[in-house]
């Protein structure tokens, strides 16, 4: 492969790409249905509480009522989604600043996950964390375990 | 014996830019396929990467590949029959490579990369890896050039089964006719291969040939109750190029720098991916197990409704 088939195959990409992405355009946007949809997808045996979905409909966390310890985050890449089950034996690492949670997780596939929420919806997230205060950075223990969907209604 | 044979893939490549285009059209005025920008930008840029990439396993790999046909047994020459034979062969070789690809985790994770995207179009089969020549695949081809196959056919039937592989990567096409559908890799075939659903995982290595899949036990067919969907059964949450490429190369290093015995470390590269000690994450085998735990307690749970 010479230089100029490099650049030539270069330009063709960035063109074919432009072309997909004007006659495809995004219109996905999450709900509560879609999320719990795909969620189940790739954790068939929990029992899922209500998704709280971002104000953006760009991603939602998922109280898992059953097995125990588990936290879903579900986030849009592109039109599609892309699920993971936080355990409360992970690292992991949260901050959270008005409207907006971030979640850093010591797994290399997954960049930090930017997440905004409504007041009351932030409210029963953290409760999910167990984080209480703005800008706490937060790591999980083995004793850690997160709070169910009972522990969040109770909360809010 | 210099042989100067042209390159496939590179031959093809304007080819693979007029079918990606019929692709996009196609699908856009039929809703029959889906594409997404950032994502089809990211397969072909690994793609075009990959090419670049290749060069270094060339100039390795040819090195060793030359010495392996220095100590032949035979020189089965280059009449056309042995172009035949070696496209055969070579298909054979590349089911292992492909079955181990997916069964140990060091060759997985070059392999990897070209199941991450969540789609399945003409751009997933540009979506390949930048560090195959990092694991030990090459090893499946060296019998060949001992058995008298020049290093420079297998490479150019290596480039035509490739090439080959590129129009199987679309949802354009349903399914061939029987005859075909039987014989050879289809889309339908090779969609089966690209699911996360576990009903269809690890299925379908073939590359030209499906013989070997039925040979093998690892032929599942593509069934119109359930529908494929794609990707990884932990997908990606990311197009960046560096992490599709080195993500699961990070994995194995991370996994091997905490493992607490050599057993351990070795397995880590060897075993199938999502293997741990503890069983703590799951292989394709547990999650395909799961699955039929579950079917079968449904099965027998509508079952005793139904008496």
């Amino acid at each position: 492969m010479d230089l100029l088939q490099l650049v030539i195959s270069a330009l063709s990409i960035l063109a074919v790409a432009g072309i997909a992405a004007w006659l495809y355009p995004n219109k996905l946007k999450l709900d509560s249905e879609n999320v719990a949809k795909d969620y189940r997808r790739f954790n068939p045996e929990a029992t899922i509480g209500s998704p709280l979905v971002t104000t953006k409909g760009n991603g939602a966390i998922i109280p898992v009522k059953a097995p125990t310890g588990q936290l879903g985050i579900v986030t849009q890449l592109g039109d599609r989604l892309v699920c993971r089950t936080l355990l409360s034996t992970d690292r992991y690492e949260t901050n959270h600043n008005g409207d907006m949670l971030i979640i850093r997780l010591a797994d290399f596939t997954q960049p930090a996950i930017k997440l905004n929420f409504g007041p009351e919806t932030m409210t029963k997230v953290l409760s999910l964390f167990a984080i209480h205060a703005p800008n706490t950075k937060y790591s999980a223990s083995a004793d850690t375990s997160f709070a169910t969907d009972k522990d969040v209604t109770d909360a809010s | 014996m210099p042989l100067d044979l042209p390159k496939p893939t590179e031959v093809a490549v304007p080819l693979f830019i007029v079918f990606l285009l019929l692709e996009i059209f196609y699908g856009w005025k039929t809703g029959r396929i889906n594409f997404e920008g950032k994502d089809a930008l990211t397969s072909m840029f690994m793609g075009l990467i990959s090419g670049v990439a290749g060069l270094v396993g060339v100039f390795v790999l040819g090195g060793i590949s030359l010495l392996v046909w220095d100590a032949r047994l035979f020189d089965l020459g280059t009449d056309p029959w042995v172009f035949v034979v070696a496209f055969i062969v070579v298909d054979f070789a590349y089911y292992w490579i492909h079955r181990y690809g997916h069964r140990m985790r060091w060759m997985w994770a070059a392999h990897v990369v070209h199941h991450s995207s969540q789609h399945y179009n003409l751009t997933t089969a540009l979506r390949q890896t930048w560090t195959g020549f990092l694991t030990p695949g090459f090893l499946f081809y060296l019998p060949l050039f001992f058995l008298g196959l020049h290093p420079a056919i297998v490479a150019f039937c290596y480039g035509i089964n490739l090439v080959y592989q590129f129009w199987i990567h679309t949802e354009a096409i349903n399914k061939c006719p029987r005859w075909f559908e039987y014989i050879f890799n289809t889309p339908s075939h090779h969609r089966v291969h690209h699911s996360n659903n576990p009903r269809y995982l690890d299925a379908n290595y073939s590359g030209v040939f499906m013989a070997w899949d039925r040979m093998f036990g690892s032929f599942v067919p593509e069934t119109d109750e359930e529908k494929c969907n794609y990707g990884l059964v932990t997908d990606l949450g990311t197009f960046n190029p560096l992490r599709v490429a080195f993500h699961e190369w990070v994995g194995i290093f991370k996994d091997i720098a905490t493992a607490k015995t050599w057993r351990a470390r070795v397995l880590f590269l060897i075993a199938p991916p999502g293997w741990t000690p503890d069983g703590s994450r799951m292989t394709s085998d547990m999650i395909r197990a799961a699955w039929i735990a579950r079917t079968d307690a449904k099965g027998e749970a509508s079952k005793r409704a139904a008496e």
